[in-house]
Parts: structure tokens; C-alpha cells; sequence
């Protein structure tokens, strides 16, 4: 009862709870809720009535009732989505721009206390959303046909995402700016309820209430449906609601922890940020402003209490983990899923028709050498996706990069060892999976790729392309090139990090200097030796294709044999790799170098201030 | 020893035998459908069904659902009888079957099922299934367009047809004879020779397999009833479907030795059938749209015999009956792309549209309060939503009692003994929840379609049909309980109640037969003609006559015709050397009116030059023509009439019996098919041509 007692207290002495609460009834904010909610609800009626002949089987096997009900439903989710994101706005932005911003973090209120006012408000907003569809849902009592329990299932539903969405919008706030927050929130919002209204099978995407409140449609007519799984309305409504509320509860954790960004003698003091030479700059490209705002928000972030404090780092990691994991895991899993879906309908079958696990493991199946490059190139593209993003989210700008943090039961360890850490634990696990999942289909790739094989009419204009190629080879060289880039481009972040305060403009220069470095370069000049007919440059014409193999855009060219006509075929990779192991040598040295200055400077200081 | 060793062989001899009785129904039954994986069959239950017609389309047509239900069992069963698609989840109750021990019952219905990638059949009691298989679902592309035969089977043999006679040069020359080219199926014929008509396919079915309503046979043209059939194989319900798909154009062989099998179709015809007329070998008595004709039985199935000839020369020539392709063609919302007049229903809307409009822009009025204080916010909010509820009350009772609209569209052939009327209903209802349709009719027969909408890229695309012209019923869902009597005194009044949404559409098809006294008879001599004798030393023109031609219309109908045209259609070879047809096609305009006043007759004569235009084949498919092209075989002639009626003589919606008000834009519209015999004698000798002696 305390507890309680003291949440309700926290929540309605937050300043964002009251000054939310005072501007609900405000023309604007009631005018605009009125115009689009209605407007949408309108549109969406219209759209109905006059329906296209391909919607027409929805509308004609549906009550009035229930036909609206999901419409009333879907506006609202729309008029959420864009509302929500948009009240946030102000949640940083006000107080730095009124300048008060000194005196909430001078007044020692924790940042959940100050924040969770107002995505507690939100349900306020809700209510007067709900409000405004009283004479919508007149209508649909007086005509008949609402379902009731299930409009009320996914009532439930939209208030979850009503509140996931405020709590996401205010950890996104914490990482960037709140325009740019709102921009993310909405088209990934956007995104995710057209994927949640597309008929997929078994809809995946059930972050947003859309595929329950569509629900309906999907059951009521086969043509939508039509070779499609459809899950029951139970199963959607629970994993929506259990979805949500993880992300709900992940955001929550996210905003009590906080971001990482250090402070360091350059941005000591409250509002100011001393960085050389940017006095010289106009003032729209001076760096420090952009520098301030995270600055600001990490003084905010001493505020916090030490709840989970002690395991900071070990629960700030596993984060990470898990951000990277989650998509990794979908990407794969869609992948073997769509790739055994086509196998089971495009296999030659040997074995039980009916039994795609068999008819793929058949010892004389075979598939056509389409399927076989494209699983390759997409198996690179899921492990390199996912070492871009253990790149961005395991890397820290210069300010935090050696910051001592508690890792678990108050055992203090600096941000970048963790970092090595948890980039060399992707980079295995991604590795091994691709190496595996590649391995997993070996035999039947290297039937699929048989001389006899390519030699039929269906696979006969892949024969040269494929006729001299090792499964294996091709199999770990793709995933050795990216993983060795995966190292490269994270060394090069890592030390750009170190002259960087944020480490998305750090990433940005690591994206360009590898591609134009690294891959551009050697290719364009390889090829260029490759192809040339100058006189002068004819007897260094034969270091072409060497020179062109140092890029990594070749070299995976090429092990996929879509590299030029004038490439031969299964070039050695030790050229590649020579420089790769080179960069990695030269960049180990500059980061060891740098970071001894970086280290002594963030130690003295901490020592100062310690004193 | 020896003893023990007789009778272990007579226990084994009798295991053996029970295990082969035992097993023989389980035999038979998975041979003919597939079980379904964990169903468990009720003890002594065994169902033998079909799904639609083998080799036949599947997603278009009304489908029969045919069952033939043994219970061998000591129990008295009852079930539903369901169809299901385990893939979407979808399923088609077909209605309740009890079956006492020991009984075998026959259970038929209709099914207008599409996009179904797999149906399974379950016989379900309140207990649990008692009978469940994966059908066979039809999945054939022919023979559409091609003419079909129906050949109702009294055991497993299939009629054997010869080749049919090939017409060369344009002419058809018996003398000197020339063979046939022998030619497998498929096979493409040698350079010069082209059959007369159409290639057609034939259909087997059992007796139990008939369906037990006409719209499933509308994809046939011929019906062919095996000698040996009995009238005790086919139900009331079989016989009274097979009789109204003659009077609605069909066209049925019946062995002449079987009076008794006549004499039940007859019985069940919706008219009196006209008098015996031997042509040749048949004789044929026309009724309504179609004919019933008799064939020698004894002649029956012998390869090479001139009935088998005859046979495969009719249902290759057999024109497809017009009646469901011209209620496509003249209802105004073929495509479904296009709203049809629908002022109540637009009322309705629009009501509905501007008082929650009214409310979005007063819900928006408070942009404007920037000056204005909470509290007053908080009061126009409250009263706008207030009274939004209010008004969305009122709004909803109106809704309720808001009445749909109807479009009423007849097809009216007159025919021998009767007239045949397809019509369309299209309807758009208002707010109301499942709204009723009445049509009073003679005993009017009401389906709601379940056609697929035309998507708008195949509609307005150039390569496409340009409407949808389908020649058989629309697919549908026969349900027992869907159609229901007004009241028991008024037994030709139909309420049909509409499953379907607020301010939506669809469409209901419906046939009746009214028997009239008089009749309609049209005669065409061409100019210089006296004598209309076909004998004597009369030539076969190698060309089409074009000559003028006299229109004699007599009319005893109980109404009066407006707009009455001569439609002639004709495919012919012109250039020999390349082989390929042409389409012709003639409309001349005959008489305004043909009123039959006060003495209920009317007589009107005109002289008509026909204006012959042509398209060639393949061509056709895409424009105006395609109807004709699909509809007559290769080598045929058709000369109709064709009109307007003022009122539709038998189908009429009975506004205060249902929820639904009649627009003003529907058509009615009669067809006179012209017979043969009052054609020119010209164009009857050059039409001949290729006939085959017989």
C-alpha cells in the first residue's frame, strides 16, 4: 500500500504531470485532436462506402458495428502515433530553450520522476481521444454488431501502445534531439502498422495493436487470407500485449539508467562545453552545441538513484546484447524460414512430397544455383548488418570511451574494455552462425552446383559461372571478408571515437573513409590496370586484378562470380587479408597511442575532481 | 491330427472372409477420396461424394456437392453435413441428414466456393465427426468455351463418337465420299480440312452425382441419358433440376425406348412440352428454351453407328443458351465497378456523412478558442459530444429504417409453351442489418452470387473482355433455409434475406417460368423466293445469300413489344485458302411497337436489307462480337429478335415485402430465337452444307 502510495505521489508531484494535465484542455491540443481523430475517422467511413470491388467481400459479410469498430480503432492508433511523439516535443527542448533547465537538475529531482509524469499524462490524452468516439461508438450501439469483447481486448491494446509509445519516445529523447526522435518515432511507427495491416503469414509484427485490430478482416474473407497462416485472435492479442509491454518495460529501464556520455574537464561545467578552436567557427557549425545538449543531459543523470546501480554496466550490455541479438535472430530465422519454404515448393523431390525437412535432406535433391547464390549474399548481408550494429552500439565518443563504470556488485571496469568485449563476442557468434548455416546446406549446395547438374536445361547458363567452384571456399570466404572488414571498420571506430564526441558523426567518417579507402579505391584502380591499353601502364596490367582483390567489394564479388567477365575465377584472398592484417596492426598501434594521452587526461581529472 | 488341421483351415477360411467383407467398403471409399489424418469413421458409416465435375472449371460455376450416405450401423445417426477449407479456416454448412441402421440416403446442394485451395467433407454429429475426407477439388480448364456433354452413366463405359464430318473448300462434298482424316485427339487436322462446330468434351456422371438444382448444369449444352438408366436412379429433386435446365435452354437425349424416363422429365417441366418431330434419326419436342430429343437406344454405344454420329454432330453444333450472357450484357453493373442508381441508399449515407462531418468540424472549433478559459473548452467539448450522441441516436434509427435500393434487370426468352426470365437484382442497401429482398413470381427461384468483383486492370484493360459474360449461373450457395415463403397462401411470393454490410452491394440471379397460351411466331422469306421447298434439284450456294429479306411477326403475347430488332449472326470461311473464319453479324431495326392491343394479336411486317459486318476469328474475343464468337459454333447460323418490354411479365420486387425500393434504370428485355424451318430457304440450303446425310 506504501508502495503505492508513494508511485502515485511520484507520479503526480512530477512537473511533467502537471504541466501536461494543464494543457489537455487547451484549444489547440483538443481543436487538433478533434480535427484528426474525427477527420481520420471520416475518411477511413468514406473509403469504406465507397469501396474498391476487390474490398468489396470485407464490407458485404460485416455488421455495421463491425465494420466500424476496428476503423474507430485504427484512427485512434494513427492519431496516437502522431499526437504522442509530438506532446514530447517540449520534454528536453522546453526547459533548455526557456533556460530552467539548471534548476531541474539543480533541484535533485531523479530523471524517471521528472519523465514519467508525463507519459503518465498520456493516458489522460487517451481518455479525451476516447472521449471524442463517443458518438462514433452511439452509432455502432444503435446499428448493431460491435463485438464487444474483442473491441474492448484491443481498447486495452491501443492503451499500450499509447503508453509504449511515450515511454519510447523519451528514451529516444535521451539519444538524440526531440525533433529528430519524433521523425525516427513516427516512420518507424508508420512502418511497423503497414507490415501489421499486410497479410503476412502468421503476422510477425505485432508491436502495434494493428493486427488485432484487424483481425476481423483477415478471418472474415479467404481471399485475403488465401494460402496464408492466420493466427487466432487470442494468440495476437497475447503476444501484442506481452510485446508491448517488454518494450515498455525495456524503455523504462533504459530512461532509469540513462544514456552513457561522460563528463570530462572539456564539458565540467553545467552549460558549457570548451572545445578548441570552435570560437573561430560561425556559430550554426560550432561544435560545442551539439556537444551541450548530452552534456546537459548527463549532469542531469547524477540526479538518478542508485537503484541497479551497482550492476550498471552488466545490465547496460546485455541491452546492447539483446538490441543486436533480437534483429540478428529475426534476420536469420527469416532467412532459413523463407529459404526452406522455397526449397520444399522448388526441390527436386526424392523422397515424401509432404515432408519438406526430408525432401531437403534427400541425398539426391537438388536446387537451382539461384537459390544457392541468393542464400549467400543473403547470409552476408544479415552477419554484416549485425557487425555494423555491434560497430555503432559497442563503440563510446571520447568523453566516455575510458569512463569507469560498476559492472556488478560494484566492481568497476572502463567502458572499453566492455566494448572489446562485447564486439568480440558478436563477431564469433555472428560468424560461427553464418559459417553454420552455410555448412548446414553444404551437401546439398555442392549437388546443386554438380557439373551434372548445371549441365540440364534449367542450370545451363549458369555452368561457366559456377562450374569450377568450391561449396566450402565459397562458403568461408564470403564470411572470413566480412568478418575481417567487421574488424577493420571497427578498429577505425574505434579510434576516430577518440578525437569524437559522438560517435554517430565518428561512425559517419569510419562509413566513408572505409568505403572510399578501403573498398573504392583498390577497385577502381584495379580495374582501371585491368582494363587499360595505355603503353605505358602494360607491364604492371597483370596487377590489376591483384590490386582490385584488395577491395572487399571485389572479393565478395567475385567469390559470388559476379565480378567482370575479364576476372578469372578463385583468387587468392592473401592479398586482401595482408592488408587487412596490416591495417589492423597500424590501427592498433594509433589506438594504444591515443588512448594513453585520452586515459591520462581522464584519470587526472577524475583524480582532481575526486579531490 | 487331420481334424484339428480341417478345422484351423476353416477357421482361417472364415477370418479371411470376414476380413475381406470387412475390408471391402474401406477399400472402395479410399480408393475414391482421401482420408484426413487422425479422423477416426463412426463404425459402419460410408460416404461416397463428389465435389463439381472431373476435367470441368472449378472456380466460376455453381458447383454440385453430391453425396450418397450408408449407414450400416445398429444407430439411428444425425449431423450436419459441412464443408471446410482447413488452409483460411472457411466452411459451408449444407444442411442436416438423419439416417436410420441399415438405410442409404442421397444428399445433394450447391456450392459457389472460390479461391478454395482444398475442401474437406465432414459429416459431424453434436458428439463429435462421424465422417470426414479431403475432397477432390476440380481443378479443370476445359472445355470452356468449347460446347460440353453431360453423359449420365448407368455403369463404368464411356460413349464411343466417330470423327465428325469435315467440310473442305468451304463445301461439304459426299460424292465422290471422302474419308474423314484419321487424327488423334490433340492432333491438329491436315492443311484444307476443318470440322464443322466445335470440338467438344465429355462429362461422365452417376445418376447420384446430378445435382439437385439447374445452375450446375448451365455449363453443359447437352445432356445425354444412358439407355439403361431407370427412373428410380435420379430424385424428385434431380429429375425437377435436369427438367427446368431444359426449359431454360438445355438440351437432353433420351433413348427412344425409355417412355417411362420421358415421361418423369416431362412430368417435371415447367410447361408442356411442344409435339414429337422426327429430324433424321431423333425426334425432338422442344420446350421452353431447350429440347428434349430421342435417339434408337438399341444403336446405343456401337462404335461407328449413325446415332453415335448424330449424337457427336448435335453437341458439337449446339448453341450455348443466351439467357445468362444477355442478363450480363444488360445489366448496367456487369463489371461491379460502377454504382447503380441507388438514391435511398446515397440518402442515407449522405445523412450519416454530414451529421458526423458537422461533428468533426465542431470538435475543431476549439482551434479557434485560443482566448478562451479551460472551463469553457471543457463545456463546448462536452456539449459538442453530447449532442454529436444525440444526433448519432437519431441518425442510427433512421439508418435502420432506411430503405435499400433495387435494380431489376429481366432476360425473357420467349419459348416453346412458356416463357423463360432470368433476372438480376442488384442491390445496394442502407443501414440496415441483413435486409430482406421479396420477388413475387410465378415459382421464382432466387440465388444470391458469390462471383469474385472484376479487378479494374482487367476490366479497362484492352487485352481483356471488355464485360463478364459468363453463359451459366453464377456461382452461389444453395441454402435450404435461405429462401423462405412469404406465407403459406402466397406460394409465389420469395423473401430471400441478404447477408451484407451498411451501403453495400450484391447481386441475386433469378429464373422463372410462366406457361402461356399464345406465342410469338416469326417468319423470313428472302425476295424472289415463292417456294420454301428444300428438296427437288435446289443447290448448295457456295456463298452466303445476300439478299432483302420480309419479316412476318405475329404476336399473341399477353404484352407488347417496343424496339424490336433482327439480330442475325453467322460464322463463315470466305477466303478457302488460308482457312480462316469470319464472323458476320447483321442488326436491322423491324417495328417500334408491336402492339397486341384488344384482340391480344398483332401482326407487323417489314422488309430489311441486312448490313452484314465481320470480324475474323480471334479478333473477336476482344470487342462486342465475343459474345457470338463464344456462344456459336464454327459453321452456325442464329437469327433472333430482339426487344424491349415495358414491365417484366413475370419476376416483380414487392417493395412492402422486403426493405428494398425499385430504381428506375433496370431493363427488360425479351429474345425470340427464330427456328430454322422460317428461315429463307436460301440460307437454310447454304447452312446445310455440311450436314452429314443422316
Amino acid at each position: 500500500m506504501n508502495i503505492l502510495r508513494s508511485m502515485t505521489q511520484t507520479l503526480l508531484s512530477s512537473p511533467t504531470w502537471q504541466r501536461d494535465r494543464a494543457e489537455l484542455f487547451s484549444g489547440f491540443l483538443v481543436g487538433l485532436t478533434g480535427l484528426l481523430l474525427n477527420g481520420l475517422v471520416l475518411a477511413l467511413v468514406c473509403f469504406v462506402l465507397q469501396a474498391p470491388p476487390s474490398l468489396r467481400p470485407f464490407a458485404q459479410q460485416m455488421d455495421f458495428g463491425q465494420l466500424i469498430a476496428p476503423i474507430l480503432l485504427a484512427a485512434m492508433v494513427l492519431v496516437l502515433l502522431v499526437a504522442i511523439p509530438l506532446r514530447f516535443t517540449g520534454l528536453f527542448l522546453g526547459p533548455r530553450l526557456f533556460r530552467y533547465f539548471d534548476q531541474i537538475v539543480l533541484s535533485g529531482i531523479s530523471p524517471l520522476r521528472y519523465v514519467i509524469g508525463g507519459v503518465a499524462a498520456q493516458n489522460l490524452y487517451f481518455l479525451l481521444a476516447l472521449f471524442l468516439l463517443v458518438p462514433w461508438l452511439v452509432l455502432a450501439v444503435v446499428l448493431g454488431g460491435v463485438h464487444w469483447p474483442i473491441f474492448l481486448g484491443n481498447l486495452l491494446l491501443v492503451w499500450l501502445f499509447c503508453m509504449m509509445l511515450s515511454m519510447l519516445m523519451v528514451w529516444l529523447s535521451l539519444y538524440m534531439p526531440e525533433w529528430a526522435a519524433f521523425g525516427v518515432l513516427i516512420s518507424g511507427g508508420l512502418f511497423c502498422c503497414g507490415l501489421g495491416a499486410a497479410p503476412i503469414p502468421g503476422q510477425p509484427m505485432v508491436m502495434t495493436p494493428i493486427p488485432a485490430v484487424l483481425h476481423s478482416f483477415f478471418t472474415v474473407d479467404s481471399q485475403v487470407a488465401a494460402g496464408i497462416w492466420v493466427r487466432s485472435y487470442g494468440s495476437i492479442f497475447l503476444s501484442s500485449a506481452a510485446l508491448m509491454a517488454l518494450i515498455f518495460s525495456g524503455a523504462l529501464l533504459a530512461v532509469h539508467l540513462g544514456p552513457l556520455f561522460g563528463l570530462i574537464r572539456n564539458n565540467s561545467t553545467f552549460g558549457e562545453v570548451v572545445y578548441a578552436g570552435d570560437s573561430r567557427l560561425k556559430r550554426r557549425l560550432r561544435f560545442r552545441y551539439h556537444i551541450q545538449r548530452p552534456s546537459e543531459l548527463a549532469f542531469f543523470y547524477q540526479n538518478r538513484d542508485s537503484w541497479l546501480r551497482s550492476s550498471e554496466g552488466l545490465i547496460r550490455w546485455l541491452m546492447v546484447l539483446l538490441v543486436i541479438g533480437l534483429p540478428a535472430a529475426f534476420g536469420w530465422l527469416s532467412l532459413h524460414g523463407f529459404f526452406r519454404a522455397e526449397l520444399s515448393a522448388d526441390a527436386v523431390v526424392a523422397a515424401d512430397p509432404a515432408d519438406s525437412a526430408s525432401a531437403i535432406n534427400a541425398a539426391t535433391t537438388t536446387i537451382s544455383p539461384e537459390y544457392v547464390l541468393a542464400w549467400s549474399v543473403l547470409s552476408q548481408v544479415v552477419h554484416g548488418v549485425t557487425l555494423v550494429l555491434a560497430t555503432i552500439l559497442f563503440s563510446q565518443g571520447r568523453s566516455t570511451t575510458f569512463q569507469r563504470i560498476p559492472w556488478v556488485a560494484g566492481l568497476c571496469g572502463r567502458v572499453s574494455q566492455l566494448d572489446w568485449a562485447g564486439f568480440l563476442l558478436v563477431l564469433i557468434s555472428s560468424s560461427c552462425v553464418c559459417l553454420a548455416g552455410s555448412l548446414q546446406y553444404e551437401d546439398l549446395f555442392r549437388r546443386s552446383l554438380s557439373p551434372e547438374v548445371l549441365n540440364t536445361a534449367a542450370s545451363h547458363r549458369y555452368a561457366a559461372t559456377f562450374a569450377d567452384l568450391d561449396v566450402r571456399d565459397f562458403s568461408m570466404d564470403a564470411t572470413l571478408i566480412t568478418s575481417a572488414c567487421g574488424v577493420t571498420v571497427y578498429l577505425l571506430q574505434r579510434v576516430i571515437c577518440l578525437g569524437c564526441w559522438l560517435k554517430t558523426m565518428a561512425a559517419t567518417f569510419t562509413a566513408i573513409f572505409w568505403f572510399f579507402v578501403m573498398c573504392l579505391i583498390p577497385m577502381m584502380a584495379g580495374l582501371f590496370l585491368d582494363s587499360t591499353r595505355l603503353g605505358v601502364l602494360a607491364p604492371i596490367a597483370d596487377w590489376g586484378e591483384k590490386i582490385a582483390m584488395l577491395s572487399p567489394l571485389v572479393g565478395w564479388l567475385e567469390r559470388f562470380r559476379m565480378a567482370p567477365m575479364s576476372f578469372g575465377h578463385n583468387h587468392s584472398l592473401a592479398g586482401f587479408l595482408g592488408l587487412q592484417v596490416f591495417s589492423w596492426l597500424m590501427l592498433t598501434w594509433v589506438f594504444i597511442r591515443r588512448s594513453r594521452q585520452l586515459r591520462s587526461e581522464v584519470d587526472s581529472w577524475q583524480v582532481e575532481v575526486g579531490k | 491330427m487331420s481334424g484339428s488341421f480341417v478345422s484351423l483351415r476353416l477357421r482361417l477360411s472364415l477370418l479371411l472372409l470376414v476380413l475381406l467383407f470387412a475390408a471391402k467398403p474401406r477399400v472402395v471409399s479410399a480408393q475414391l477420396l482421401e482420408r484426413i489424418p487422425g479422423q477416426q469413421d463412426y463404425p459402419g458409416v460410408d460416404i461416397q461424394a463428389a465435389l463439381g465435375w472431373k476435367d470441368m472449371p472449378g472456380n466460376g460455376p455453381p458447383l454440385p456437392v453430391s453425396m450418397r450416405i450408408t449407414n450400416q450401423s445398429a444407430d439411428v445417426l444425425t449431423g450436419r453435413i459441412v464443408l471446410r477449407n482447413a488452409v483460411s479456416g472457411e466452411f459451408l454448412v449444407l444442411g442436416e441428414v438423419a439416417l436410420g441402421p441399415g438405410s442409404v440416403r442421397h444428399f445433394g446442394s450447391v456450392v459457389g466456393i472460390r479461391n478454395w485451395e482444398q475442401c474437406e467433407f465432414w459429416w459431424e454429429s453434436a458428439e463429435g465427426p462421424l465422417w470426414g475426407r479431403q475432397l477432390v477439388m476440380p481443378t479443370g480448364v476445359a472445355p470452356s468455351p468449347d460446347p460440353a456433354l453431360l453423359f449420365v452413366e448407368d455403369s463404368e463405359r464411356r460413349p464411343v463418337f466417330p470423327a465428325l464430318p469435315p467440310i473442305r473448300d468451304g463445301r461439304i462434298s459426299f460424292d465422290p465420299p471422302e474419308r474423314p482424316p484419321v487424327v488423334g485427339p490433340g492432333e491438329p487436322l491436315p492443311d484444307g480440312w476443318i470440322s464443322r462446330g466445335t470440338d467438344f468434351s465429355t462429362v461422365l456422371s452417376k445418376p447420384w452425382q446430378m445435382p439437385v438444382h439447374p445452375g450446375p448444369l448451365t455449363v453443359f449444352q447437352t445432356v445425354l441419358l444412358s439407355p439403361l438408366i431407370r427412373v428410380d436412379d435420379l430424385t424428385d429433386r434431380q429429375w425437377q433440376a435436369l427438367a427446368q435446365w431444359v426449359a431454360l435452354g438445355g438440351t437432353v437425349l433420351i433413348a427412344a425406348e425409355s417412355a417411362g424416363v420421358l415421361e418423369r422429365l416431362c412430368e417435371e417441366l415447367p410447361c408442356k412440352p411442344g409435339p414429337l418431330n422426327h429430324t433424321g434419326l431423333l425426334g425432338i419436342r422442344r420446350c421452353g428454351g431447350g429440347t428434349i430429343e430421342e435417339y434408337a437406344g438399341a444403336e446405343f454405344g456401337r462404335e461407328g453407328t449413325a446415332v453415335m454420329q448424330v449424337i457427336a454432330e448435335l453437341a458439337s453444333t449446339r448453341v450455348k443458351a443466351p439467357l445468362f450472357a444477355a442478363i450480363e450484357e444488360h445489366s448496367a453493373d456487369t463489371s461491379g465497378l460502377f454504382k447503380p442508381e441507388s438514391p435511398w441508399s446515397d440518402f442515407s449515407a449522405l445523412i450519416m456523412m454530414v451529421v458526423f462531418g458537422l461533428y468533426a468540424a465542431a470538435s475543431a472549433i476549439p482551434l479557434l478558442m485560443f482566448r478562451a478559459t479551460r472551463r469553457r473548452i471543457a463545456m463546448w467539448l462536452l456539449s459538442v459530444v453530447g449532442g454529436a450522441s444525440v444526433a448519432a441516436v437519431a441518425v442510427g434509427l433512421v439508418l435502420q429504417r432506411s430503405p435499400g435500393d433495387v435494380q431489376l434487370t429481366t432476360v425473357t426468352q420467349i419459348g416453346e409453351g412458356c416463357l423463360v426470365q432470368t433476372a438480376r437484382l442488384q442491390l445496394t442497401s442502407a443501414g440496415r442489418q441483413s435486409p430482406i429482398v421479396g420477388v413475387r413470381g410465378i415459382h421464382p427461384d432466387l440465388q444470391v452470387d458469390e462471383s469474385a468483383p472484376l479487378n479494374v486492370a482487367s476490366v479497362f484493360s484492352p487485352f481483356g473482355p471488355p464485360r463478364q459474360r459468363e453463359f451459366h449461373w453464377p456461382p452461389f450457395h444453395a441454402a435450404p433455409d435461405e429462401i423462405t415463403r412469404a406465407t403459406e397462401r402466397d406460394a409465389a411470393l420469395r423473401r430471400l434475406r441478404l447477408e451484407m454490410g451498411p451501403w453495400n452491394r450484391r447481386s441475386v440471379t433469378g429464373v422463372d417460368f410462366l406457361e402461356i397460351a399464345g406465342g410469338l411466331e416469326v417468319r423470313l422469306r428472302a425476295e424472289g423466293e415463292q417456294q420454301e421447298s428444300e428438296g427437288g434439284d435446289a443447290q448448295f450456294p457456295t456463298i452466303f445469300p445476300l439478299t432483302t429479306v420480309e419479316v412476318q411477326i405475329q404476336s399473341s403475347l399477353p404484352f407488347d413489344l417496343r424496339n424490336c430488332v433482327l439480330r442475325a449472326v453467322r460464322w463463315e470461311r470466305p477466303n478457302i485458302s488460308d482457312g480462316s473464319w469470319m464472323l458476320y453479324r447483321a442488326t436491322s431495326e423491324i417495328a417500334e411497337n408491336v402492339d397486341s392491343g384488344d384482340s391480344g394479336q398483332a401482326t407487323v411486317t417489314a422488309v430489311v436489307q441486312p448490313s452484314w459486318e465481320w470480324i475474323p476469328d480471334g479478333v473477336a474475343w476482344s470487342n462486342e462480337f465475343s459474345i457470338e464468337t463464344e456462344r456459336l459454333p464454327k459453321g452456325e447460323m442464329e437469327v433472333w429478335l430482339e426487344g424491349t418490354l415495358i414491365d417484366s411479365p413475370i419476376m416483380k420486387v414487392v417493395e412492402t415485402a422486403g426493405d428494398f425500393k425499385l430504381t428506375e434504370d433496370g431493363r427488360h428485355v425479351f429474345l425470340y430465337r427464330i427456328p430454322r424451318e422460317n428461315l429463307p430457304a436460301s440460307w437454310r440450303r447454304y447452312l446445310d452444307r455440311g450436314k452429314s446425310p443422316h
